[in-house]
């Protein structure tokens, strides 16, 4: 590795970070040599991000160096880093809706005149070429409010590009919420970065999406540092063992593979939910769709295609401007979650911590929330009978935990997962909406929660589940449907689905608008 | 309410109860007067029972993560109405339930407001009150008026057995209530919920509007409880009154170890926070302080007993002190 | 392992064209800029009142009522710059007493220094603001909590200064009542000042970086973060050039009244949120313009004279005072609602 003499852009030793006791970092050590694209991969949990945002500055790390050209830099904020010429792009971008594309891409470093002023002529005609540079059609006085995510992304990328940059770029997930021309786009524009002799540290879960574009790899994982290669030396196979420390079969543990026999895997039941033509005023329209009992139906699609949205829709969170839903053949006019939930239809929101779970109640005063009224009379609360539904549920799905007074917020993800499921369950619904249910979760737990959708599936259950994880959507769908851009683009049974479909059918972005 | 959080909670209110320990050792040194059964209720049913009444409506507003600020306004406007409703003979047990049912309204006005356009309660209330003040102005016309009938008197100038004024009874029987309320029932668990996360609640079935509604009616009803033994009290009846009480009330629920943010908090800590107000009230008051500087104290009190809560104990609160000092450039 | 989404090449569709698209982006633009719509309001107002009352146009009407509006229009500009932050200052009435108490008495005590003591006053002000911007940004409370603590420590501060007296504007040097009277140009000093500080700090919010990041961090506070913006600083700075204005208006004040008393600006703070939201300064913070909250601070003087002139109760005047900041909160939201609509079929109807 050691074969060119020159100093490293970025030389990580011995980076430790914890977050309340969990070790998030354990010791990382790496360097990233000026004018390559460096891979960093891992699983989610990782340590991915973390590692990222402790050289960007946005937090500080435990104990370790960082060595920048061989200089040693410790940023404390995000504009300190920058000025020394390290930016980074976060996954799930946050912008300011209430101000336009040029000033939030020149927010904090605006091009200033002789009086210090802000130059808005030269900051309009420096957004506008770089936007051009990217190939992103925004106008730079559009409000970023009414952006869409990907263009918000783009506008992100932007910010990057206009100040700072020149010696280290890190892009966390960038390509998640794009379409592959856009991402092709990026791609370019990464390269003509490494030309001038910028590193770019790209952060991804998969290695074939950057293909052709890396120069080395370093994988972590668990919060260590597994390798650091050469992209030519490595293939995805060897990736993956890298990254998940076990081969592919070790993954799914007891669970068949049978996403190839196209056998649904329990019985077709009575019909539970049907959506018809469904919309949302500038969110999704024209959805529509059935649901059985013991089948699992995969949503598939791009991050922000609105796939959420339409199962928030559902469950009553925003009700819709159009269409109709009906639970077990009976029409519904949707007004709150209340209300679905006590007609049997319950949603597991993709944000655990802040819409699945209340952190700083403890499992039991999780677990009852939406049962309470149910357990108590005239609106008194019942202890006993609360603590022995929560204690069956959390020994049903092994949660860990001390005892069931322990704030949630004390627990590992997957445990917390497990709570909410825990909460869905005590409900006994008739149908379960399960949104990225396995998204930032070990690799046990996960399978373990594939194990419980399929096991509640055979017993009678409809489950809806969305999922941007292409493995999972191919093994758990029994169907799989596929939203874009708020529109349902392709609808698939068990022996049609194929990688290919799937993602064909994802990236038909704004083309039923047109028709 | 978590294993975590039970014994930095437990540490508050003993603290509140020194600290009234020492309040009233201060009282007892600075005047002769202070130590006397008669003259420790009857100041605390001066400096608290109103205080309180109103006190305990906040903490329910507060716990679902709001803020009224226009409750004093609705004690005035219930005041205000008593006394229209003396002039007409209406009798108290009718007088009563109309005067609730209108502070009622006025809170489930704020309420929907909060509620339907999502907007901050702050502002909201801000303007409700100005508006409730200005009503109760209308209505009540230059001067004021102090010939009310005894039965309208009787809850904030008598006492229970000729021992425990009534006001205080009262509080300390709402206080129960409200105890049962928050922590023994469907509601008072839906109240904590949607402070801690009314996003979560919300996807768990709480229904976070009416919740947050109810909240704001109970504030209220406790406004127009309070205006029953204000006019007793004080015997009079015009439309400023209470009008820099918001102060001692805000103080009372945040010292009591409220989180001004919503969903934690108890009603055994505000009771503590209340004597420990009357009790430096009274001492100050037999001490001759100048109202001003008695205000003073309050809102400096206020303010410290935020910046310990907001750094979780004493300790915490000057470490971060240091810290900011130290990364300030 | 979780495998993101790709897919083979699929043409972009561009954004933005159609004449329907500028159509609707100039309605959002409109909307966006509340002071043009606060503006509309006082025209019809002061129309409304001059077809009431032949007295309510005359030049001496009108001059009253800028008159009585130059300082509200200052402390408005004060009370706007912390409310885009998204926060709140309720102890402005309480800085304004404590600021001219103690400043003209300082005055007083000195007149020969002459007018270079009207700093005095204005750095009393911003010294309050430093208080409150500690307190909110570094202290991390809430605003409401700590400026209402602050708002009575301010007055308390100030009985305690006064220690029951009061300054009599006789006793003044004669160069603080003639702020108050003197004319340049023809146009009252009063309203000189109240243009110079809308015109410097919309300058302040428009074209200087701290400007803009006051806008940022009201807008997205989370954004700030990842920004890298010192959100506390921001906010800090907020506080002490709002209480530097405040102390301004102080200084106004007194020079308008003839007995300084601590008891000064009691309730100001609801005057001045209410000049701020009928402005059109979104109370969830990062919108709203300096010359809105002046126009806002305008137009409550308009109704108030108008009111006075039909032979309004003052309750009358008080209360619609108070529901004009309901009023005005409630189309504040449904303003924001309609916008993000509009965004939102913006997105949707884009062709391909």
């Amino acid at each position: 590795m050691s074969d060119r003499a020159a100093t490293p852009r970025l030389a990580l030793s011995g980076i430790v970070k914890s977050f309340g006791g969990i070790h998030a970092l354990k010791g990382v050590s790496f360097d990233v040599r000026p004018g390559e694209i460096h891979a960093l991969l891992g699983e989610n949990g990782a340590g991915k991000s973390t590692l990222v945002k402790i050289v960007s500055g946005l937090q500080t790390a435990d104990a370790g160096e960082i060595r920048l050209d061989g200089e040693l830099v410790r940023f404390k904020t995000p504009m300190e880093a920058r000025e020394a010429g390290v930016v980074a792009v976060y996954q799930d971008p946050k912008l300011f809706p209430h101000l336009d594309v040029a000033e939030n891409i020149f927010m904090g470093v605006q091009p200033l005149d002789r009086l210090g002023t802000i130059d808005n002529r030269r900051m309009y005609r420096r957004a506008r070429a770089l936007l051009a540079d990217l190939d992103a059609d925004l106008d730079p006085t559009a409000m970023v409010a009414g952006l869409s995510i990907g263009e918000v992304q783009f506008v992100e990328f932007a910010r990057a590009m206009a100040e700072g940059a020149d010696r280290l770029l890190f892009l966390d997930e960038p390509t998640a919420a794009l379409t592959p021309s856009e991402t092709e786009r990026l791609f370019r524009v990464v390269r003509r970065l490494r030309d001038k002799g910028t590193s770019i540290v790209f952060i991804s879960h998969r290695l074939e999406e950057l293909e052709g574009l890396v120069d080395t790899v370093t994988v972590l994982r668990d919060g260590a540092h597994v390798a650091t290669q050469s992209a030519a030396a490595l293939d995805e196979t060897a990736v993956v063992k890298l990254m998940v420390g076990r081969s592919l079969d070790q993954l799914y543990p007891g669970e068949p593979d049978r996403s190839a026999s196209g056998s649904p895997a329990s019985p077709r039941g009575p019909e539970r939910l049907r959506v018809e033509n469904l919309g949302l005023r500038g969110t999704f329209d024209g959805i529509s769709f059935s649901l059985h009992g013991g089948e699992i139906v995969a949503m598939a699609g791009l991050v922000g295609a609105g796939r959420s949205e339409i199962a928030q829709t559902i469950f009553g969170l925003t009700p819709p401007t159009t269409g109709s839903v009906f639970l077990d053949g009976d029409e519904v006019r949707i007004t709150s979650p209340r209300q679905m939930l006590d007609l049997g239809l319950a949603y597991l929101p993709e944000d655990r911590d802040g819409e699945g779970l209340i952190p700083r109640l403890s499992i039991l005063r999780n677990i009852v929330l939406p049962l309470m009224g149910r357990l108590g009379r005239f609106g008194v609360v019942a202890p006993q009978r609360e603590r022995a539904i929560a204690r069956t549920f959390a020994t049903n799905l092994q949660i860990k935990a001390g005892n069931l007074e322990q704030a949630v917020a004390t627990l590992s993800g997957g445990n917390r997962q497990k709570v909410v499921l825990g909460k869905w369950l005590a409900m006994n619904p008739g149908v379960l909406i399960l949104d990225e249910p396995t998204h930032g979760i070990d690799v046990g737990t996960k399978a373990q929660v594939h194990r419980i959708a399929r096991a509640l599936a055979e017993k009678g259950l409809a489950i809806l589940l969305i999922s941007s994880d292409l493995p999972e959507v191919l093994r758990m769908g029994d169907r799989v449907i596929v939203i874009a851009d708020g529109r349902m683009t392709g609808s698939f049974s068990r022996a049609e689905a194929t990688q290919e479909k799937i993602m064909t059918a994802a990236s038909q972005r704004g083309r039923k608008a047109a028709a | 309410m978590t294993a975590a959080a039970a014994p930095r909670a437990f540490v508050w209110e003993l603290t509140l109860a020194v600290l009234i320990l020492l309040a009233a050792i201060w009282a007892s040194l600075t005047s002769p007067f202070y130590l006397s059964f008669d003259q420790i209720t009857f100041s605390l049913q001066q400096s608290v029972a109103v205080v309180g009444l109103i006190a305990l409506g906040l903490v329910a507003v507060v716990v679902v993560g709001e803020i009224d600020i226009s409750l004093p306004a609705i004690l005035a406007l219930g005041n205000i109405l008593f006394m229209h409703l003396a002039v007409m003979n209406c009798p108290i047990w009718l007088a009563v339930p109309l005067v609730l049912v209108v502070c009622a309204l006025a809170g489930l006005f704020n309420g929907l407001l909060v509620v339907a356009f999502g907007l901050p309660s702050l502002a909201v209330t801000l303007g409700a009150m100005g508006a409730y003040r200005a009503l109760a102005l209308l209505l009540a016309g230059q001067e004021g008026f102090a010939d009310f009938p005894a039965d309208y008197l009787w809850l904030g100038s008598s006492s229970v057995a000729d021992v425990l004024p009534a006001s205080l009874v009262l509080v300390a029987l709402a206080a129960l209530l409200f105890g049962f309320v928050m922590h023994g029932t469907v509601l008072g668990r839906c109240f904590f919920a949607c402070g801690l996360n009314a996003r979560a609640a919300r996807l768990s079935g709480v229904r976070v509007r009416l919740v947050k509604t109810t909240a704001f009616t109970i504030g209220g009803v406790m406004a127009g409880l309070a205006s029953l033994v204000y006019i007793g009290q004080f015997q009079s009846a015009r439309a400023d009154n209470a009008s820099d009480i918001l102060l001692f009330v805000v103080t009372a629920v945040v010292l009591g170890g409220v989180d001004i943010f919503g969903g934690r908090g108890n009603v055994v800590g505000v009771l503590l926070s209340l004597l420990l107000l009357g009790t430096l009230k009274n001492g100050m008051g037999l001490a001759n302080v100048a109202g001003s500087v008695q205000t003073l104290v309050i809102g400096t009190l206020l303010i410290v007993s935020v910046l310990i809560a907001q750094g979780g104990s004493w300790t915490g609160a000057f470490r971060r002190l240091r810290i900011r000092a130290a990364s300030k450039p | 392992m979780s495998v993101r989404l790709t897919a083979p090449a699929v043409p972009n569709p561009s954004a933005h064209s159609g004449a329907a698209q500028a159509r609707r982006r100039r309605r959002m633009r409109l909307m966006q800029n509340r002071a043009l719509g606060v503006a509309l309001f006082l025209v019809l107002l002061c129309v409304f009142f001059a077809a009431l009352n032949p007295n309510f146009a005359s030049v001496g009407n009108l001059n009253t009522i800028a008159l009585n509006a130059a300082i509200l229009v200052v402390v408005a500009c004060a009370e706007a710059m912390v409310v885009i932050t998204r926060n709140y200052d309720l102890s402005v009435g309480s800085t304004v007493a404590l600021a001219s108490y103690v400043g003209l008495d300082v005055i007083r005590i000195c007149p020969h220094a002459g007018p270079i003591l009207i700093l005095v006053p204005v750095a009393l002000g911003a010294l309050c603001g430093v208080v409150n911007g500690a307190l909110v940004a570094y202290g991390r409370l809430p605003s409401v909590v700590a400026t209402l603590g602050t708002m009575s420590i301010f007055r308390g501060l100030a009985f305690l200064y006064a220690n029951g007296g009061q300054i009599n504007g006789k006793d003044l040097p004669a160069w603080v009542a003639g702020t108050a009277t003197s004319h340049v140009f023809g146009l009252s000093v009063l309203i000189l000042v109240a243009c110079a500080v809308v015109a410097l700090a919309s300058f302040m919010l428009g074209k200087l970086r701290i400007g803009r990041k006051i806008y940022a961090i009201g807008s997205n506070p989370e954004a700030a973060v990842s920004y890298g913006l010192d959100a506390r600083a921001v906010v800090f700075k907020a506080y002490v050039m709002a209480g530097l204005l405040t102390g301004l208006a102080a200084y106004l004040f007194a020079a308008r009244a003839s007995w300084i008393v601590p008891y000064l600006a009691q309730g100001l703070e609801l005057t001045a949120l209410a000049a701020v939201v009928i402005g059109g300064v979104s109370v969830l913070g990062g919108s709203g313009t300096m010359l809105g909250a002046a126009l806002g601070a305008l137009t409550l003087a308009t109704l108030d004279n108008g009111l006075v002139l039909l032979g309004a109760s003052e309750f009358t005047r008080q209360f619609i005072q108070g529901a004009a900041i309901v009023i005005a909160v409630v189309i504040d939201a449904i303003v924001q609602r309609r916008l993000q609509d509009l965004l939102k079929t913006m997105r949707s109807r884009r062709p391909a």
